[in-house]
């Protein structure tokens, strides 16, 4: 009897461990999903309210291996707008068009008009601060013009335009003249008082008669809205400043001939210092490490003291690329760089008092700029292919 | 009860209580609240505080070797007095569960399955918690020795992932807050994470080597006070001027790692590791509070008693508060003290009480062991 007994609990139990444990109650099937890539925010004809674009992946579009000649001639994606004036309420919205309930956790980026950059972003990306779908580590751009006709333009290399999209901000390291943002360093500085960010703008523009997404430049944000723009230089020069400069390339001039040096590394160190007057002061040291890539000219550069010149025309080249940056960002009044924020950490005491006027603070602060380069590898050839000089 | 069956090694004690403060992870944004990215100041001081602190509870086993803090109590201030002050930490191990498991819910709600009614959550997991403590607790402090080793690697492979997005600045500004603050928060943080292993003090009976006792407790603390700290680091290191802002700070971070777009959303592991502490962590407190029940009321087996103090868990973990929001202010402003009075006020006086006790010569008494 007692055996019985224990059997049937056991089984009990064990149907119960079954239906209890294996958390069915959220789940949700794939072909229930729409797999959002990118969104867009765009501000409406009504100045209230936010179009929403949503990409979504449509996979019998996606080409495999063995249709080689692209009989079907389906997309692989499909935007839906809604025009509303809450994000979720908007986003739970597309269930009216949409077979499929969206589904953010695979979203790659998130693209913003300019309009709506101009009016303020905070409170429309609060709800993707707070979901838990929704990812932090996703890329940010601003559109030069609206966002919806940034999604809805037809990728050249890709499928998914979101997709080329991302791809196309990991290439940006390459050339540095543009920052890859991402949605969570973005909300460190919405939080920050004083702190501004800048954000990676991308427009539609013409190569060789095609319509072709073009990246460069960023925006420069000011609390949470929109203020200004960065044009190449100018942001390398704040990249430079932040440390986040991956690769790229610096024209220098050098004995009357144009040399070409890639960039290695970089590193940057700010250290704030408040005079005994109460003056601040910022000084920036850089070093940074970069090949020889190419030269015009028959004078060869690969000499002592012309690589000592090359270094001192990088190193002034990158003091200007700051200046131009430091410059821009003073009329707009916009502190990119984290001055305010290095100033915090080291004078706690005194930053109490100088944050509520930091902004004319900012206007009037003297910065130094100190830069040390070395020149590590030369190439495969150590003269210009040039007959040699009996 | 000393059961004489079940032994627990002072190993296993050791690296129980180490466990049962890694448990304590999830409760980061009281602190961070609080004191914000000076967080990790405070987790410094209170352990040096919570070091002193626990030697009471080190010193009431030594003057009554083998007993737990309920029968410790009535030794000292005899049956009534004594039982009045047990029911005191019956209704404090209780409590403890069921806040506890309601953070499970919390948790496994807000972050994971927003649709699964709580009850569906709770109820399978003091199922397990229950069934722990009826197999004894060996089987617990057994589990405690691998769920330590389990929480060191989840959090040191998290560190190395997440190495390239920690930013040592954001933990500079030093010193820069109001002092009440530092009070608070190193209140908070002695008596939240570290005092709470007055649960381990039900289990002093069981314990093979009386001696060992007082050293198993402070390095079980120094191992769980050093996982509480490299997790408020990393944490702060890489959300910088949000982890204020954040919910659950521990789990955002794993959220963001991402390496070569390989490596992403780890943060499952982070998931079934809190809940596997958080497991440890209640089955102690169920089977504190059980046997302080069972010893308090002179009851043979603590076994019988399980299911019911485990239902009762269960249904007021539901909803013990009535938000969030209150949820947070209990947790910064209201649980320091609330427990404060349970441990360190109580086992204070009995302390004084038995110090006093043990320098009054006994006068023909039988002894109330």
């Amino acid at each position: 009897m007692k055996n019985r007994f224990r059997r049937i609990t056991g089984v009990a139990v064990a149907a119960l461990i079954l239906v209890g444990l294996t958390g069915c109650w959220n789940s949700r099937e794939l072909n229930t999903l729409a797999i959002v890539m990118g969104i867009g925010f765009d501000q409406a004809n009504d100045l209230e309210e936010v179009e929403i674009t949503a990409q979504v992946v449509k996979t019998k579009g996606i080409k495999g291996g063995k249709n080689g000649g692209g009989s079907s001639q389906e997309e692989a994606f499909i935007n839906f707008t809604e025009i509303g004036t809450g994000s979720f309420d908007i986003i739970r919205e597309f269930t009216h068009v949409s077979s499929r309930k969206l589904y953010f956790t695979h979203n790659q980026i998130i693209v913003i008009g300019e309009n709506l950059a101009r009016s303020g972003i905070r409170n429309t990306l609060d709800m993707l601060s707070r979901n838990h779908e929704a990812r932090m580590n996703v890329y940010m751009l601003v559109a030069k013009g609206s966002a919806k006709d940034v999604l809805n333009l037809k990728p050249e290399l890709g499928e998914v335009p979101a997709m080329e999209i991302a791809q196309l901000m990991e290439a940006q390291k390459n050339t540095s003249h543009t920052p890859d943002t991402f949605f969570y360093e973005v909300t460190f500085s919405l939080v920050s008082k004083t702190a501004a960010f800048v954000i990676p703008t991308v427009e539609i523009g013409d190569s060789a008669g095609r319509k072709v997404l073009i990246v460069s430049g960023s925006a420069v944000f000011k609390t949470d809205k929109m203020v200004g723009e960065l044009n190449e230089k100018e942001t390398r020069g704040l990249l430079w400043v932040t440390d986040d400069i991956g690769s790229g390339i610096i024209e220098i001039a050098v004995q009357g001939v144009t040399a070409e040096l890639e960039i290695i590394r970089s590193n940057c160190k700010i250290t704030p210092e408040i005079g005994a007057d109460g003056s601040v002061k910022i000084k920036l040291k850089i070093t940074e490490e970069s090949d020889f890539g190419s030269q015009t000219g028959s004078v060869n550069l690969l000499t002592m003291e012309n690589i000592q010149r090359m270094e001192e025309a990088q190193a002034q080249e990158i003091r200007k690329e700051i200046e131009m940056v430091l410059e821009k960002t003073r009329t707009l009044n916009a502190d990119i760089f984290g001055f305010g924020e290095a100033l915090h950490r080291k004078y706690p005491h005194q930053w109490e008092s100088m944050e509520a006027e930091w902004n004319e603070i900012f206007k009037a602060l003297d910065v130094e700029i100190e830069v040390e380069t070395k020149i590590n590898s030369i190439g495969r050839i150590d003269q210009p292919n040039y007959p040699s000089k009996e | 009860m000393n059961n004489g069956k079940e032994q627990i090694l002072s190993a296993q004690l050791m690296f129980s209580v180490g466990c049962f403060i890694q448990s304590s992870t999830l409760l980061t944004s009281f602190i961070a609240d609080v004191a914000g990215n000076e967080a990790w100041i405070a987790v410094i001081a209170s352990y040096g505080l919570s070091m002193l602190l626990v030697r009471m509870y080190v010193k009431l086993a030594k003057l009554y070797p083998g007993k737990s803090i309920v029968q410790i109590s009535e030794a000292v201030f005899g049956p009534v007095l004594g039982k009045i002050l047990s029911c005191f930490y019956i209704w404090f191990f209780f409590s403890l569960a069921i806040l506890n498991t309601s953070d499970v819910g919390f948790f496994v709600n807000n972050f994971i399955m927003p649709e699964t009614p709580k009850m569906a959550i709770l109820l399978m997991f003091i199922f397990v918690c229950a069934w722990a403590v009826r197999r004894g607790v060996e089987t617990i402090m057994r589990y405690g020795q691998l769920f330590l080793i389990m929480g060191f690697s989840v959090v040191g492979l998290f560190c190395i992932l997440l190495f390239k997005d920690m930013s040592f600045d954001n933990l500079m500004p030093v010193f820069a807050m109001p002092v009440m603050k530092y009070v608070q928060s190193i209140h908070i943080v002695t008596i939240i994470p570290f005092c709470e292993i007055l649960a381990f003090t039900m289990v002093f009976p069981y314990v093979k080597d009386q001696e060992k006792i007082g050293r198993s407790l402070y390095i079980g603390m120094t191992l769980g006070a050093i996982h509480l700290l490299v997790v408020v680091l990393r944490d702060i290191s890489v959300l910088g001027p949000v982890y204020t802002h954040v919910t659950a700070p521990s789990f955002q971070v794993t959220r963001l790692i991402n390496i070569g777009n390989v490596i992403t959303r780890m943060e499952f592991f982070y998931e079934v590791a809190v809940n596997i502490l958080i497991f440890f962590k209640v089955s102690v407190l169920l089977f504190a509070a059980v046997l302080a029940v069972a010893q308090t009321f002179h009851i043979k087996s603590y076994r019988s008693l399980v299911i019911p103090i485990a239902v009762l868990v269960i249904c007021i973990s539901m909803a013990p508060f009535i938000s969030a929001a209150e949820s947070g202010f209990w947790g910064s402003n209201i649980a320091p003290f609330y427990s404060a009075f349970f441990e360190i006020i109580l086992p204070f006086f009995t302390l004084i009480a038995a110090l006093i006790r043990s320098m009054i010569p006994e006068e023909g008494e039988a002894g109330l062991k």
